[in-house]
């Protein structure tokens, strides 16, 4: 528990000290739901229509910005391999990692996409269906993303990779998740979605720390 | 002490290295030597544990290193050719989070201690990514140091190139830091294309494979 919460400490210090790192993402999703009016036709009804779908789609290619080159500083400076010869499990220690990133990568971005996607006219009642949908998805969405950059880690070019990698396997996680909304808003239940999403989580969160750590003990000679 | 035995390793799909053996006693250095791709680096990562061999066997204290892993781990240290610091962690952070990798927690004048023994006191509060390469590789001196007054057990050392990008002051503290360490019956393997001026130093030239 120790090795976690200094391991954790250590993440979010750096992470702090590279704001830019938190920033980007959340830059890139206002540019991107900034975009939106200007492709599509700007009426305010097409514009509530696909608020909740562009929020979703800027906030999975948002996360990947940071995400797919997440390990990379680790290992280019050696840091993965002293984690690896720690006394500690290393899936403790990647856990810390990804439960750092979530908290300053993730927790950002699916607070301010609600905002995003009202900015475009989603009512609020949507907006929080939105909101929940996203809290839930988004462990599944960073062990993805995380198992993604783990395994393209040490070939050039890994953050163009990436998520070629990864984002189609989202797409199970973007049909029920971008769903949510729609079926919300004509009133229907969505309980059994929100279920799904979280259980999809929960099975991401308990299985890929383990496969990432398995992904990261492939690159550790360089 | 350490007992490698029979040792096959593998590269991009290429064989490397086949049977090398050797075994060290405690307080022996052991440096190995040999061309530029002859897997010196390779053979460190291996006997770290980082890299699966193809063949062989690795004994710790009589006993095969996966029968304890955790035991293995608190009684090595790794230092590996790249350096381990994050550009924007300052050396008394990178020395902190390294312990505390091996569940220590230093005080700051412990720290402060190790990085005045290494002459990098000055710079204890700048970003990594601001200092030399040689300041860099200090701070890992100053681990070494640490390693020496707080981790006991921290027994082996495994050494890539860690005389790279040092003036002739720092090569030879970390000759001293060399005698200490042998001195409380501390073991080394080490990798340098440069001269080890140390008393019963051993040494040995990796051959290229078949």
């Amino acid at each position: 528990m120790n090795a976690f919460l200094a391991s954790f400490e250590r993440e979010c210090r750096i992470a702090w000290r590279q704001k830019m790192d938190v920033l980007n993402p959340l830059i890139f999703m206002a540019i991107i739901i900034s975009l939106a009016p200007l492709a599509l036709e700007p009426s305010p009804r097409l514009l509530a229509e696909v608020a909740a779908g562009f929020a979703w789609l800027a906030l999975l290619l948002g996360a990947q910005l940071t995400g797919s080159a997440l390990f990379a500083d680790d290992w280019r400076t050696g840091w993965l391999k002293q984690i690896f010869l720690s006394p500690s499990p290393a899936t403790v220690l990647v856990l810390a990692r990804l439960a750092a990133w979530w908290l300053l990568g993730f927790l950002p971005l699916v607070l301010l996409s609600p905002l995003a996607a009202m900015m475009l006219g989603l009512p609020s009642a949507s907006a929080m269906a939105l909101l929940l949908a996203l809290l839930l998805a988004s462990p599944a969405l960073l062990i993805f993303t995380a198992l993604g950059a783990a395994l393209t880690l040490g070939i050039g070019r890994a953050a163009a990779l990436a998520p070629l990698l990864v984002l189609p396997l989202l797409v199970p996680l973007l049909i029920f998740g971008a769903g949510i909304v729609r079926l919300h808003a004509d009133g229907l239940p969505v309980d059994g979605q929100y279920w799904l999403l979280a259980a999809l989580s929960m099975l991401s969160i308990t299985l890929g720390p383990l496969a990432v750590t398995a992904a990261l003990r492939l690159q550790l000679v360089d | 002490m350490l007992n490698v035995a029979q040792l096959s390793l593998g590269r991009g799909g290429r064989l490397i290295q086949q049977d090398l053996s050797f075994s060290l006693q405690a307080g022996e250095v052991l440096q190995l030597l040999g061309p530029n791709g002859v897997g010196k680096s390779t053979v460190l990562h291996a006997v770290a544990g980082l890299l699966e061999a193809d063949a062989g066997e690795l004994h710790w204290q009589a006993q095969p290193i996966e029968a304890d892993l955790e035991a293995w781990h608190r009684s090595l240290f790794f230092l590996p050719h790249k350096l381990p610091a994050h550009p924007v962690l300052t050396p008394v952070e990178v020395l902190r989070d390294s312990l505390a990798l091996k569940g220590l927690k230093p005080s700051l004048s412990q720290i402060d201690e190790a990085l005045l023994a290494v002459d990098l006191l000055d710079q204890a509060e700048q970003a990594a990514g601001s200092l030399s390469a040689g300041q860099q590789r200090r701070i890992w001196l100053a681990r070494l140091v640490l390693s020496l007054r707080m981790l006991q057990s921290e027994l082996l050392w495994l050494l890539d190139e860690p005389l790279t990008s040092l003036d002739k002051q720092a090569q030879s503290l970390v000759f001293d830091l060399l005698k200490q360490h042998v001195a409380r019956g501390g073991l080394v393997l080490l990798t340098s294309h440069q001269t080890v001026e140390l008393d019963g130093l051993r040494t040995l030239t990796l051959e290229v494979a078949e």
